[in-house]
């Protein structure tokens, strides 16, 4: 115990190391949360929906449920309501990471109770922000600093969707791909972590029972990716429809007085109520018909209709504002559209393609891609889920026709696009090419020559002082060996060391501490790299030099290229020097 | 962790506060862990207990042979409770009788992946195969299911499943594996007289006459009066090609059933045998003579129509020089070689008959059949 307790204390006066930790502890948190979380809106579920119970309880629960959680979201806990997913990029962009603890109770118990009264979203978002809302409470409690906060987020994000969908890696890949916006995020090594610790408390309750069963589906004839094509356009506009329906809802509900807010909700519970009196699937998250689906249990008439009234009902759900996510509907309407086209393509090819289930396997990951966005996640979402490789190759097909079908039609992601309403800017994805047509390569120019090491200082100062750059390469058979600047060769000639050798000077820079190494960038280095380095050094000017031989020159940058590049010309034209000393 | 600050500097919390952080996570880790096993157990509870259900009712549907809504409640049994191997049979097996082959063998693949060594389910999935038309297939699952594990009544299952694969065997023809298995079911199958008088039958088909007798007799000295005994017996002599001993014991076997028409039939059939045969024991020399010129006569008319079309002139120049035999007077002496003239004709023109015109075989021809493979041996 005393060792345990010095090991505690040791460990929370190194933060890094403690976040380490922090990962695994939040895994494994999270993950019994999020279990906790299914497993109580299952049976929550199954006692207002006993079995043989009358038609009218499927519109009277959803109404009543919607109505309960509609005024406790609307008195005690606003930042519950909705998906999760784009609270909790506004947590970690806007608010330094900060999520309430009352926010993840509310997030907790309100959207169980709304999903088990049917309401038609999902409980993925949910668990994300319920997990990442888990992890800031936990790092804000144990004093870490606010990046590393921010670093914990999307940490306690995969885990709990790690849980929530029974799919580690694509649950790195969403925290990565969709919450931070970059697959390169250091956290990458704290995310897997978290994921595959809850991902193991998952299955150490509840067995290693996979999500949905899926037969072993495999590409027919190559014929059929003409087949899977078309699944993807069909994915692409009903993901747009989707998107749109939703968005534009919400704009209307959003629009009304704010006293309003309160009762919104029923409106979403009473048309899910209505519909599910007739189709029972429409309630809920759906799992369960999707499983139906995956088997090609469903025959045609009804996924169509329940693709529709899917998609109607989770618009109307969402934009009224009740808690629960689009994730799991995401997949639900994807299933659907995917064995209606499965089933079309059987009825005119039977001998070039697999059965609807297959179809609809796709689909899910299609409609995904069409409204969240990420191809990368959905197309390995589909393969963990199904542990097939065979479906990868038509799944990418479909995926991508619907990315860039949604990208084309609703530039806009969704989760974006509900913060925004909001009125809450997130970082868009536009960032990120901005950043990347930004590079060195593109501002750099080619080396006004070399000084030669060997040369006199007073000969180098007279080649210096015929060109406009104040700092010079200096280089000997093998390459680059340093840089110099005017003023260092002034000095040196003023002190009577024309003769010297422009190594000696070097040396003498060296022996002083003022500089060590070898400044430099490379072409594929960002502008705002080039940047960072200039400032750290006392001259504008940086060399240029290959990745795979430092020492090889390709050309130089100046702060002047780097003001030019970003459309900046004006500034500092002709601006100050900075000197060594 | 690769976190993006590398500062090590201490963090905020007092160490009485950051102590106490991490014992109230692990304790609302211990509290979790607790209500996620008993929220689990609930669930596996009410799952377990709704499946039951779901179960019985299909059951009971399956009795009622309304294989459709069995399946519907099967479904449901097994979505409730996945892993249970009974559901999974259940659901196949009225997925089977309800005609939706590739489904009940989607489910039986399935539950195999799971228990390679499930009996019962290769069983199930040897009967989908042998509907699909995938006979060896079929054939490698009944062994999987007779070597397989049942869960209960594994004798009297495997017997069962091996008098399937019997079954498929016979039916296909395939007489030496068929005989194999028989032989270990004589000593595996019950005692009592149904089965011993259908593995006796099976025998007969695998080619093994003998050993079908041998139940028979068997079978006769614990029951001398049942007819159908006798009437298996006399099948099995008459496979062997003694038409006497046949005939003896059909005709017992009428005696004691005397309203079976079918046994009737099979002594008049074997009792046109035996007057056909001219190689029958006791039979004076004019007799045999008679007989082999009645069978020629019989095997032209057979021959007739099917060789008179033939192109094949051989075959026409047979049957005419049968037709020139038959029509010529019978001989005075040298009565034994005439008969091996008009047998060897016969046989030739059977056989080329039977190239010529393979399958065509009009109702009667098979006593004249036997005649001539005995002729023949």
């Amino acid at each position: 115990m005393e060792r345990l307790l010095r090991w505690l204390d040791e460990l929370r006066r190194r933060e890094s190391q403690l976040a380490l930790v922090l990962s695994l502890v939040i895994g494994a948190l999270v993950g019994l949360v999020v279990v906790a979380f299914i497993l109580f809106t299952g049976r929550l579920a199954a006692r207002l929906y006993p079995a043989g119970g009358s038609g009218w309880r499927r519109v009277l629960m959803p109404t009543l449920g919607s109505l309960i959680t509609g005024f406790l979201l609307y008195r005690w806990f606003p930042f519950a309501r909705g998906s999760g997913v784009p609270q909790t990029k506004t947590a970690l962009f806007i608010r330094d990471g900060v999520i309430s603890f009352r926010t993840v109770l509310g997030k907790f118990f309100l959207c169980s109770t709304s999903l088990a009264s049917g309401i038609a979203l999902g409980r993925e978002g949910p668990a994300v922000q319920v997990g990442a809302g888990l992890a800031s409470v936990i790092a804000r409690r144990l004093g870490l600093s606010r990046e590393y906060v921010k670093a914990l987020v999307p940490v306690g994000g995969a885990a709990a969707l790690a849980a929530a969908f029974n799919t580690p890696i694509a649950a790195v890949l969403f925290s990565l791909e969709e919450i931070m916006g970059d697959l390169h995020a250091p956290i990458l090594g704290s995310v897997v972590l978290s994921s595959a610790t809850s991902w193991m408390v998952l299955h150490l309750v509840l067995g290693d029972e996979p999500l949905f069963h899926v037969a072993g589906y495999h590409l027919t004839h190559p014929l059929e990716l003409l087949a899977y094509a078309a699944l993807g356009v069909v994915g692409g506009l009903g993901s747009v429809a989707f998107v749109k329906l939703l968005l534009g809802l919400r704009r209307r509900f959003l629009d009304l007085p704010r006293w309003t807010g309160w009762f919104q909700p029923v409106a979403g519970g009473l048309t899910v109520g209505l519909m599910g009196y007739f189709y029972p699937q429409v309630l809920g998250v759906g799992y369960a018909d999707v499983d139906r689906v995956l088997a090609g249990d469903l025959v045609l008439r009804v996924v169509v209709i329940l693709a529709v009234l899917k998609i109607i009902a989770t618009a109307v759900c969402y934009a009224s504002g009740n808690a629960g996510g689009i994730f799991g509907p995401s997949l639900f309407i994807g299933a659907m559209l995917g064995a209606a086209v499965g089933s079309v393509a059987h009825l005119i090819m039977p001998g070039y393609t697999a059965g609807p289930g297959a179809y609809a396997l796709v689909g899910m990951g299609t409609a995904f891609a069409g409204i969240v966005r990420t191809p990368l996640t959905s197309v390995i979402m589909i393969f963990e889920v199904t542990r097939d490789y065979t479906i990868i190759v038509p799944l990418m097909i479909s995926n991508l026709i619907a990315f860039f079908l949604s990208q084309r039609l609703q530039p806009q992601p969704i989760y974006e696009a509900l913060a925004r309403q909001d009125g809450i800017h997130l970082p868009d994805r536009d960032i990120r090419p901005l950043a990347a047509r930004h590079r060195v390569v593109s501002a750099m120019r080619p080396s006004p020559g070399t000084l030669a090491l060997k040369s006199p200082i007073g000969e180098a100062l007279a080649r210096v002082r015929e060109s406009p750059l104040d700092t010079w390469p200096v280089a000997d058979d093998e390459g680059l060996a340093g840089m110099v600047q005017r003023s260092e060769l002034e000095s040196a000639v003023a002190a009577g060391r024309a003769e010297e050798r422009l190594s000696d000077l070097l040396r003498k820079i060296e022996d002083s501490g003022s500089f060590t190494g070898l400044p430099h960038v490379h072409p594929d280095h960002t502008l705002t790299a080039a940047l960072e380095r200039l400032g750290t050094l006392p001259y504008d000017v940086l060399p240029v030099v290959n990745r795979a031989n430092v020492r090889e020159l390709l050309g130089v940058v100046t702060l002047q290229d780097i003001l030019d590049a970003y459309g900046l010309a004006k500034a500092r034209r002709g601006g100050g020097k900075r000197g060594r000393s | 962790m690769a976190g993006p600050d590398p500062a090590r500097r201490p963090p905020r919390a007092d160490p009485g506060a950051f102590l106490g952080t991490f014992a109230l996570i692990f304790f609302a880790m211990g509290a979790l862990f607790a209500l996620d096993t008993l929220l689990a157990r609930m669930e596996a509870g009410e799952r377990r207990s709704e499946a039951r259900q779901l179960y019985q009712e299909g059951v009971e549907l399956t009795t009622g042979r309304r294989y459709p809504a069995a399946v519907d409640r099967f479904q449901g049994a097994v979505s409730a409770e996945r892993t249970n191997p009974l559901y999974q049979r259940a659901l196949a097996a009225a997925l089977l009788a309800s005609g939706k082959v590739t489904d009940a063998r989607t489910v039986l693949a399935d539950r195999l992946q799971r228990e390679p060594t499930d009996a019962a389910a290769s069983f199930l999935m040897a009967h989908v195969l042998e509907r699909e038309g995938e006979d060896e297939s079929a054939a490698s699952y009944y062994h999987r299911a007779i070597y397989g594990h049942w869960d209960q009544d594994a004798a009297r299952n495997r017997v069962g499943a091996r008098f399937d694969l019997i079954d498929l065997l016979a039916r296909t023809g395939n007489q030496r594996e068929l005989l194999a298995e028989l032989l270990p079911l004589q000593d595996e199958a019950p005692s009592d007289v149904a089965t011993r008088r259908r593995i006796a039958r099976l025998f007969v088909d695998a080619g093994s006459p003998p050993r079908a007798i041998e139940i028979y007799r068997d079978l006769l000295r614990r029951d001398g009066r049942d007819a159908e005994t006798w009437a298996g017996l006399a099948e099995a002599e008459f496979a062997r090609g003694n038409y006497r001993s046949a005939r003896a014991d059909f005709a017992t076997a009428v005696r004691l059933a005397p309203g079976d028409s079918a046994i009737a039939g099979r002594l008049r059939n074997t009792e046109r045998v035996l007057a056909l045969d001219p190689t029958q024991r006791g039979l004076s020399s004019k007799e045999q003579a008679s007989r082999s010129v009645g069978l020629l006569e019989l095997t032209l008319a057979a021959a007739d129509s099917c060789l008179a079309t033939a192109a094949d002139t051989s075959a026409r120049l047979l049957a005419d020089s049968a037709r020139a035999l038959v029509s010529a007077k019978p001989p005075a002496a040298g009565l034994h070689a005439a008969m091996e003239t008009n047998l060897d004709l016969a046989e030739r023109l059977w056989a080329e008959r039977g190239r010529i015109c393979p399958g065509q075989r009009r109702p009667g021809e098979q006593v004249l059949g036997l005649v001539l493979d005995k002729v023949a041996q």
